[in-house]
């Protein structure tokens, strides 16, 4: 038995990595990031079961830090890949957290120390971390990171407030970057995806009116680990939104910016217009779209549901502009009723704006399109498979899925690459 | 452990985010949870299942010297795993471990009176206290497993499932009821961007299983009947022969991986003018004349002529669009009705499509099929209230009011294309009974989790590919199947399997060997032997057993008792409930 290499700590690369550890085979999983999760974890709940995001992928997670067949490489970047199908060479590099992760206990003590206040990535810069930090409570590893961009002793020389009261002693400004070469028989890349930029459709200015939200950032909003802890609140008052719009295919289905479906957002709009109804009972929310693409299982009848049981209102229209009225901060979108072929201008006072998916490629290793997905050899046998044999991509990074797709897909990959693992 | 040991608990309320905590007011069932009798620790966290809740327990376990944990959150299906995996790591048997359950049971039944069922919670939680007092240490029962599986179903989906066990090294019975593998893809014809077809693949899959020693393939096949459990199923399948004969064959299996497909939806007579004209046809029928090898060599041909323009009708049995129709979506129908009209274009330039759709639902990529046939002139109605369709006589007229320009419109075509969806196979029935497996409201079969589990079925041992579970085209199907081959795998790797040892287990001192418990036990894992002295009593094959407690209620003599739902267990918890404590 030979390991296998999985690239991304999403749920598809977790699932990848549970499946082959399962099967004996054993696992290295690396993650660009100080913990694995991915953008499960900055889920509030998910569709159509309304389950909890973080209480039924943290036990993944956890599962992942405890098998004795993986080895969990976090905060570590893929460099290079050489070799063959059962030979493969991969060079890594493991980025210096600045705190020796055997010793630190991820009490946090650390983190209340330190004077330096950074955007929170992790909640889409809508509030402040640390410049040492621990990504969000349920992270794994739960090691805190130094971000050497921000930190006052990279930047000034000065500080060290964080060794000061680390009770374990486990801060080490003299961490060096670390390259460590693997040898696999077969490679599994999740890399998944992030927002396209919502400013490329300027006529809804995200970025420019405060009341604007990307659908990731409401999903924040919606979490009772965001940056308000569940508050549903407008950024320009502070005060519960009363109407709430959301739009579909911001940057999908749009020739300027990307013709493919995102296949994921009909749903995730839905989803948090219940969620957001489940907060503020009286709050009105419209869904503006095209066409209503319930297409999983399951997924038709959540939709009818929140018609009928949420009062969710479905205007079938592509809206044709935002603007803002300077003194409420209120958002009035112009749109063309398309069921009654009627232009309309309607006043909102919060605009959640669906965006689209772009897949974050490993760069210089697989084949990609024109809007760099991955391609795929034979997808109708082999739908995993990449035109490089013993190399499989799963989840967003070969085309827009949800989640029980990318799960099934990683199951899948998980098969193919314990083939290879089990002849090495 | 010694009986005399003194009983140390420690109790964990969860906040669930605020799934709990927005209602529960925790810290005051904390404080509760603290004056209750052998409760030496408790404590609240934002996420107990997260690693530093788990961390919190393993510690308190060591310093607080606990020999029983109650964690009061979600459903034990949910989580109960993993804080019996916590009590493990922390050296303590898994089974001292005990749940309320105040999400599902409380909070989210309860949101409108949080006072209410802030004291729930605590009642809840002094009903697990009060069990979790008389918890036993268990051990895990262990069996031996069978390295071979059994799919059921040579469609794609079971195909490609066979193709990876084989590869891994696994022996594999594929049982399949027709003559021929494939199942419904050999006549979809040529698939979307490719010039591959539906049986291309089906081949090219086949080629790699046929000759392999691993494959061992029974076709005219089914299972008539499946015993055991995971690790070790004893199948027996049927082989139809010539005239009339049949074999029964018995074999075992490790793990089973059902992959029996869908029926094409068949309209009923009428329906959008179905069979009242041969001017009418489906899309999978379409598929077949399209193809190669189909009725027509692939010529277009309906009714005899070669249509000069087509109307596709979408969500044909899909979307309760006739009061025949199916809620769910296909999945499928608007992609493959998008592709081959675009095969269609390509081969016949100068027919007129019409294309009469509800939501055009060609989801990821797919969007591109839309796109080409929008560039390629095909023209779209978009209804509310399903078409009508009217055979003339020389053409079809469709009627429909288009919603977008808000006009009834009529439109005459020389054909009409259904696009039909996708149905339960007619034998699904049959299969979810004898495999003990569930459906859902669908009438497909249903998954462990539909989001993390979606080729597993809620019977353990057993897996799920295909269209079994719902609507999925062809990549998506073969995806699964090797998903699901994966899951198989993980237990035929192994060489035994450890099975919960939450079952029935008879005190031989008390039972009267009376037999009610054999007679009403739903899995047959009961037998009445008679000892050397001629003494009856009754004995449970424990991987036979499921725990469902129907013995144990039904036993007169309270001989029968269920691990972990012990009479003196359940009773505690009854007079917790009542009497308070």
């Amino acid at each position: 038995m030979k390991p296998v290499l999985v690239v991304g700590g999403g749920i598809a690369g977790i699932q990848a990595s549970l499946d082959l550890a399962d099967q004996g085979v054993k696992v290295y999983l690396v993650e660009k990031t100080p913990s694995i999760g991915g953008r499960m974890a900055q889920l509030d709940k998910t569709f159509p079961t309304l389950d909890c995001s973080s209480c039924i992928l943290t036990p993944k997670m956890v599962a992942v830090d405890r098998h004795e067949n993986i080895e969990l490489i976090t905060y570590a970047e893929v460099k290079e890949i050489t070799g063959e199908p059962g030979n493969f060479k991969v060079k890594v590099l493991k980025k210096p957290r600045y705190v020796d992760v055997d010793k630190c206990t991820g009490c946090g003590e650390c983190v209340m120390k330190c004077p330096v206040k950074v955007p929170n990535e992790f909640n889409l810069g809508m509030d402040m971390r640390k410049a040492i930090y621990i990504p969000f409570p349920q992270a794994v590893p739960l090691k805190a990171t130094i971000d050497p961009e921000h930190c006052l002793y990279f930047t000034k020389g000065v500080c060290r407030v964080c060794e000061r009261f680390c009770p374990p002693k486990a801060i080490n400004f003299n961490q060096k970057p670390e390259e460590v070469e693997l040898n696999v028989a077969a490679i599994i890349i999740a890399t998944g995806f992030s927002l396209d930029d919502a400013r490329k459709k300027e006529t809804y200015g995200y970025g420019v009116y405060s009341n604007v939200y990307t659908n990731l950032e409401f999903e924040r909003l919606l979490s009772s680990t965001g940056p308000t802890k569940g508050e549903v609140v407008r950024r320009s008052d502070g005060k519960h939104p009363k109407k709430i719009a959301f739009i579909q295919c911001v940057c999908s289905r749009d020739e300027l910016t990307n013709k493919y479906c995102s296949a994921i957002c009909c749903m995730a709009s839905t989803k948090e217009a219940i969620l957001a109804k489940e907060h503020l009972p009286d709050v009105e929310c419209t869904i503006f779209f095209m066409d209503v693409r319930a297409f999983g299982k399951g997924y038709q009848e959540f939709f009818e549901r929140a018609e009928r049981e949420f009062n969710i209102r479905y205007v079938r229209s592509k809206p044709a502009k935002i603007e803002e009225d300077p003194k409420t901060k209120n958002l009035i979108i112009t749109y063309e009723d398309t069921t009654s072929t009627k232009y309309v201008r309607e006043e909102f006072d919060m605009v959640i704006l669906a965006v689209g998916v772009r897949p974050i490629p490993l760069e210089g290793v697989l084949k990609l399109d024109e809007y760099n997905f991955a391609e795929i050899k034979e997808p109708y046998i082999d739908p995993v498979a990449t035109p490089k044999e013993g190399i499989f991509v799963i989840g967003m990074l070969s085309g827009p899925k949800d989640i029980p797709d990318s799960v099934t897909q990683a199951s899948a990959a998980a098969m193919r690459a314990s083939i290879l693992a089990a002849r090495g | 452990m010694k009986v005399s040991e003194e009983i140390r608990i420690g109790v964990y309320i969860c906040h669930c985010g605020l799934n709990i905590a927005g209602v529960v007011n925790v810290k005051e069932v904390v404080e509760y949870v603290k004056t209750l009798p052998n409760v030496v620790v408790a404590k609240d966290y934002v996420f107990m299942c997260s690693a530093p809740g788990q961390a919190m327990i393993k510690e308190d376990i060591k310093k607080h010297k606990l020999n029983r944990v109650v964690v009061a959150a979600c459903s034990p299906s949910m989580h109960e795993p993993t804080f019996r995996g916590v009590l493990s790591d922390a050296g303590l048997n898994p089974y001292l471990f005990e749940m309320a359950n105040i999400r599902e049971h409380c909070s989210w039944v309860h949101p409108d009176d949080k006072e209410a069922a802030t004291e729930k919670a605590k009642e809840l939680v002094r009903m697990a206290v009060a069990k979790a007092r008389l918890l036993e240490p268990l051990e895990k029962i262990k069996s031996a497993v069978r390295p071979a599986v059994l799919v059921i179903g040579g469609g794609v989906a079971g195909l490609r499932a066979t193709l990876d066990l084989i590869e891994r090294g696994f022996d594999v019975y594929l049982v399949e009821k027709r003559s021929v593998l494939g199942g419904n893809a050999v006549k979809l014809g040529e698939l979307a961007y490719t010039t591959l077809t539906g049986k291309d693949v089906v081949n090219s899959l086949v080629e790699k299983i046929k000759d392999n020693p691993k494959a061992h393939i029974f076709l005219n096949s089914e299972v008539e009947k499946v015993d055991g459990s995971i690790g070790d199923f004893k199948v027996t399948v049927v082989r139809r022969l010539e005239e009339g004969k049949e074999e029964k064959i018995e074999l075992n299996a490790g793990a089973i991986i059902v992959a029996i497909g869908y029926d094409p939806y068949e309209p009923a007579i009428g329906e959008y003018g179905y069979k009242t004209t041969d001017k009418v046809v489906t899309l999978f029928q379409l598929m077949d004349i399209l193809s190669e090898d189909g009725p027509t060599k692939g010529e277009l041909l309906i009714g005899g002529i070669r249509p000069k323009s087509l109307a596709f009708i979408l969500c044909v049995g899909s979307l309760s669009t006739t009061p025949n129709a199916k809620p769910y979506c296909s999945r499928m129908c608007c992609s493959a009705s998008l592709k081959t009209i675009l095969k269609i274009k390509e081969k016949y330039p100068d027919i007129d499509v019409y294309v009469f759709y509800k939501d055009m639902r060609t989801y990821g990529k797919e969007e591109d099929l839309y796109w080409k046939a929008i560039e390629n002139e095909v023209k779209f109605i978009r209804f509310d209230e399903a078409p009508s369709v009217k055979p003339r006589d020389k053409f079809v007229e469709v009627e429909a009011f288009d919603t977008t320009i808000q006009e009834r419109i009529a439109i005459p075509v020389d054909a009409v294309v259904l696009a039909n969806g996708m149905v339960p196979a007619a034998d699904i029935e049959k299969i979810r009974v004898m495999l003990k497996i569930g459906c859902g409201a669908d009438g497909f079969l249903k998954e462990a989790h539909l989001k993390l589990r979606p080729v597993e079925a809620l019977t353990d041992g057993i897996f799920l590919a295909g269209v079994a579970t719902g609507p999925k085209n062809i990549i998506e199907s073969v995806a699964s199947g090797s998903a699901a081959a994966a899951k198989a795998a993980t237990i035929v790797t192994k060489e035994e399997i450890e099975v919960e040892p939450l079952i029935a287990r008879v005190n031989e001192d008390v039972c009267s060997g009376c037999g009610v418990c054999a007679a009403l036990c739903p899995y047959e894992a009961i037998t009445i032997e008679v000892k050397e002295d001629g003494k009856r009593i009754s004995k449970v094959n424990s991987m036979l057993c499921k725990g469902c407690g129907t013995c144990a209620a039904a036993c007169p003599s309270g001989a029968m008792q269920q691990s972990g739902f012990k009479d003196n267990q359940v009773m505690a918890q009854v007079v917790a409930a009542f009497r308070g404590e």
